[in-house]
């Protein structure tokens, strides 16, 4: 296609690639948090809860701020990791998909609790008694009923990611072909001069994104619920 | 003699080979950090943390440069107080240009950068603009009363930590137009928010570099502040402490003769000898 | 053998129990929140008891002096719960092998195609839980339990959602099971008619706590169980067979099969008419309120059925008396103290029954019942 220069390619692969990892990275810690708030009790949970959710408040450069602090090259972890080893996360595409992956985890922890929450733990009782243990019951009970809510959890992970700004910027900086993913580039466009015909076009594509992420799960919620309630 | 039920997708337990998948990507991502690190690309790579105001004269004067030097030049552009954080907490980075003196200083005191390498390289000039169809006709001294010249608000960066705020500020206090228009002042977040502002015709009023001005066709400039005003507006570049070998050689070329021209056109007054 | 003993104590209920179950199948009597469902939860592993011990033959599933609490997944107890618990993502293939798949080969009692055939499951294999009759759910429900091989089968009330005509069709298939798979059942219910259909060994609970363990005619001499059996609909079951049916006179005539053996001549039985084709076993349903004792028969009375019999126990309770009678199986009667002063009734004298033949209630359709055996190779 001729109507997106190269450059702005290189922002949409990047963007796309982004918000896969971003989603693979928040499924299993995702679904593991939902599971444990969903259905375990133990002192100090509205806490936990509260910490969980704490990046859907703060203000996106400031987790941005305390990942570089945590993971950047004279971090507290960070600094570990790359006097020995070598590795540098910060200022990288993994950058990117920590910050997003930060930022979308309260949404995939709420989407995967309501989803768990929502199926009964009586039926976990009838496999326990048919002889599942613990965690092929959690795998071939609970989790195939609250596959509707998982999809949509890590749907809206995708989307965030594709949105996500202050954090990454931040954590990750706003370098071209390696962390300048769409919402950067729109605003690096907004810095510059005659930038504003590719500013629509990029902003058109994130919103095309966007929506096709939402209605997408919005469509894999209904048809998984209805096979679930056996209407196929 | 058991029969063979047909099985669909729902008979199967949590399908196992996705899960393996997600579980391996899940592990890959570390593994990756390893295998994929940037940092150990091409040598000849030379990495510029710049105020995005500068953003695009640097990349033209970039572009030039890569022609004839073997190098990739690589940037990261946010507001200047962000790349300053970012340098303290260890950013590879080799080259920091900054849009004002105060974050230079700031690594310069955590002596995260050379202190020997440090440049002025280009100054700008502050300007009063208005949106191109409602031109206002001004005096750019103290006795003329701005704030009765137009009514609604006037569109600034934010006084507190935008340095071209900044020095809106301090080129309004000298001329005692701030007291009068402090109450009317529009905030924005960088000085490009508050030229689009103008542009749009949202405000009357608005007070942006003249290389802002320049590059925009939908404003006018009403006046220039005289450089008495305010502080001088240099931009600031210098070597980080973590400078590549290569990156000396940028930065001399970045602030020498070479690239006067491109600095110029842009609207910036260069300071190359 | 199921030794069991425990307490458990929730808010303001008190449960303790403390029994050994070893027949084919047992009652579990009580009203409802007397505490059997906190029984059968506690056997099955998913309530655990605040102190006691539980045995099944050699295995310990709870102690709690010794700490030793064995998992429900562990304990191969079938639960079968009143409200099915189908799993709404599996068709009923899949429900039904759900447990089975967990078993190594070796250990698996049952091949599907038996179970589906015991349980006449054929037709909706293919079928979501939601789109079951209620009857046909509880089917699965037991067949999945069943396949999962376990080692006693809890029921916990699974008639009670379904109405009479449902709960008669499933009626035969828990015979079934009761004599084709030979697994030890544990029958709960508030019903004391589906038990009683099923067995005479029953448990009574009151309050959280067991009032009365045995066969129902020991036991009955307690005041305290009787008021429960009462409370939960006492009745007599009387196994018959069919002789002829009379549709001018809109009867048909039934044959008593005596318990033990008996030198007497069996009773015959005039009951509503069947359909004219049936033929066969039928069990019937009787009320103790709805016999009469005299002492010799009657002519020139309108009731059908007068079988003699010897008296052979008085029970005195508060507002009524019951009788036991031998007609060739025993049945309870409930007269007044009144009537009992009245005929001289003690234990041993000879006395006529009489009830009309609509007192008669048949317990399950005649079509359902067969006694066609499993083909021998289907069942391990």
């Amino acid at each position: 296609m001729t109507w997106l220069s190269s450059e702005e390619w290189v922002v949409l692969g990047l963007s796309a690639r982004v918000a896969v990892c971003c989603a693979a990275a928040v499924a299993i810690p995702g679904i593991a948090c939902g599971w444990i708030l969903a259905r375990t009790r133990f002192p100090g949970k509205s806490l936990v809860d509260a910490a969980l959710h704490a990046p859907l408040v703060m203000p996106p450069v400031v987790t941005g701020y305390l990942l570089l602090m945590l993971l950047g090259r004279e971090g507290i972890l960070g600094g570990v990791l790359y006097r020995h080893f070598g590795i540098s996360v910060a200022f990288t595409w993994k950058a990117a998909v920590v910050a997003s992956a930060v930022m979308a985890f309260p949404l995939m922890v709420r989407a995967v609790r309501v989803a768990i929450e929502m199926t009964d733990p009586k039926l976990d009782e009838a496999a326990r008694c048919l002889g599942a243990t613990p965690l092929r019951t959690f795998l071939t009970v609970t989790l195939p009923l609250a596959r509707p809510g998982i999809m949509a959890g890590l749907i809206l992970a995708f989307a965030r990611s594709l949105g996500e700004f202050g954090a990454t910027i931040v954590f990750a900086g706003n370098i071209q072909g390696e962390t300048r993913t769409l919402p950067l580039a729109v605003y690096s466009l907004m810095q510059s001069t005659g930038g504003d015909a590719a500013v629509l076009r990029l902003v058109m594509i994130s919103i095309l994104l966007s929506f096709g992420a939402l209605l997408f799960s919005e469509l894999l919620c209904r048809r998984y619920a209805r096979s679930g309630r056996g209407l196929d | 003699m058991t029969k063979e039920y047909h099985q669909t997708n729902w008979e199967k337990p949590f399908p196992r080979f996705p899960l393996a998948c997600l579980l391996a990507l899940s592990c890959l991502l570390p593994a990756g950090a390893i295998a994929l690190d940037g940092d150990r690309a091409a040598p000849a790579t030379i990495t510029v943390f710049t105020a995005s105001s500068a953003a695009d004269v640097l990349a033209s004067v970039a572009k030039k440069y890569e022609e004839s030097h073997p190098v990739t030049i690589r940037f990261s552009s946010a507001a200047s107080s962000i790349l300053a954080r970012q340098i303290e907490q260890g950013a590879p980075c080799d080259i920091f240009l900054s849009a004002d003196q105060s974050w230079m200083d700031y690594l310069a005191g955590k002596h995260r950068i050379q202190p020997g390498s440090r440049k002025d390289v280009a100054a700008n000039r502050l300007v009063i603009v208005t949106p191109v169809n409602r031109p206002l006709a001004i005096r750019m001294d103290k006795g003329f009363d701005l704030a009765g010249a137009f009514s609604g608000r006037l569109a600034i960066g934010d006084p507190d930590h935008v340095p071209a705020g900044i020095y809106a500020r301090e080129a309004l206090q000298t001329l005692g137009w701030w007291d009068p228009l402090k109450n009317r002042l529009v905030s924005a977040e960088n000085v490009r928010a508050a030229l689009r502002l103008v542009e749009l015709g949202e405000v009357n009023a608005g007070v942006v570099y003249l290389t802002d001005a320049r590059s925009s066709g939908k404003v006018a400039v009403a006046g220039q502040f005289p450089v008495t005003a305010h502080r001088a507006i240099r931009y600031p570049v210098a070597l980080c402490v973590t400078a590549g070998a290569k990156a000396g050689a940028f930065l001399d070329y970045l602030t020498g003769r070479d690239a006067s021209s491109v600095w110029t056109a842009a609207g910036f007054i260069s300071l190359a000898p | 053998m199921l030794h069991l003993s425990a307490t458990l104590t929730r808010g303001s209920f008190q449960f303790q129990a403390e029994c050994g179950l070893s027949d084919p199948i047992t009652g579990i009597i009580g009203a409802s929140g007397s505490g059997k469902t906190t029984l059968l939860h506690i056997l099955a592993g998913l309530v655990r008891p605040d102190s006691g011990r539980i045995t099944l033959d050699d295995a310990v599933l709870f102690d709690s002096d010794l700490g030793i609490m064995v998992p429900p997944h562990q304990r191969r107890l079938g639960l079968v719960f009143q409200d099915c618990r189908l799993f709404p993502h599996l068709s009923v293939a899949g429900n039904l092998s759900y447990g089975e798949r967990l078993l190594p080969p070796g250990e698996r009692r049952f091949t599907s195609q038996a179970i589906i055939d015991l349980l006449e499951l054929e037709a909706v294999l293919h079928h979501r839980p939601a789109q079951l009759s209620g009857g046909q759910a509880q089917r699965v429900a037991v067949g999945r339990a069943l396949l999962a091989s376990p080692r006693m089968l809890l029921l916990d009330e699974p008639l009670a959602s379904l109405d009479w005509r449902l709960k008669n069709q499933i009626m035969p298939f828990l015979k079934r099971i009761r004599d084709v798979t030979r697994i030890p059942m544990l029958y709960v219910s508030h019903d004391s008619t589906e038990i009683l259909d099923l067995t005479d060994r029953v448990v009574v609970f009151e309050d959280g706590k067991v009032i009365g363990a045995g066969p129902v005619l020991d036991i009955i001499g307690d005041p305290r169980v009787l008021r429960q059996l009462r409370l939960q609909g006492l009745v007599n079951i009387l196994p018959l067979t069919t002789l002829s049916h009379d549709s001018a006179g809109g009867l048909t005539h039934l044959r008593l099969r005596p318990t033990a053996a008996d030198s007497r001549t069996p009773a015959i039985i005039s009951g509503p008419l069947l359909d004219t084709h049936t033929s066969g076993d039928i069990q019937a349903m009787l009320r103790p309120e709805d016999i009469a004792l005299a002492g010799s028969d009657i002519k020139g009375i309108s009731i059908q059925n007068q079988v003699p019999g010897r008296v052979v126990r008085l029970i005195h309770a508060p507002d009524r008396d019951l009788c036991v009678v031998d007609i060739g199986i025993p049945l309870v009667v409930e007269i007044s103290p009144n009537a009992a002063r009245t005929l001289g009734l003690t234990e041993g004298n000879p006395v006529w029954c009489l009830f009309k033949s609509s007192a008669l209630r048949y317990l399950e359709q005649l079509s359902d019942v067969s006694h066609t055996p499993l083909k021998g190779t289907e069942l391990r």
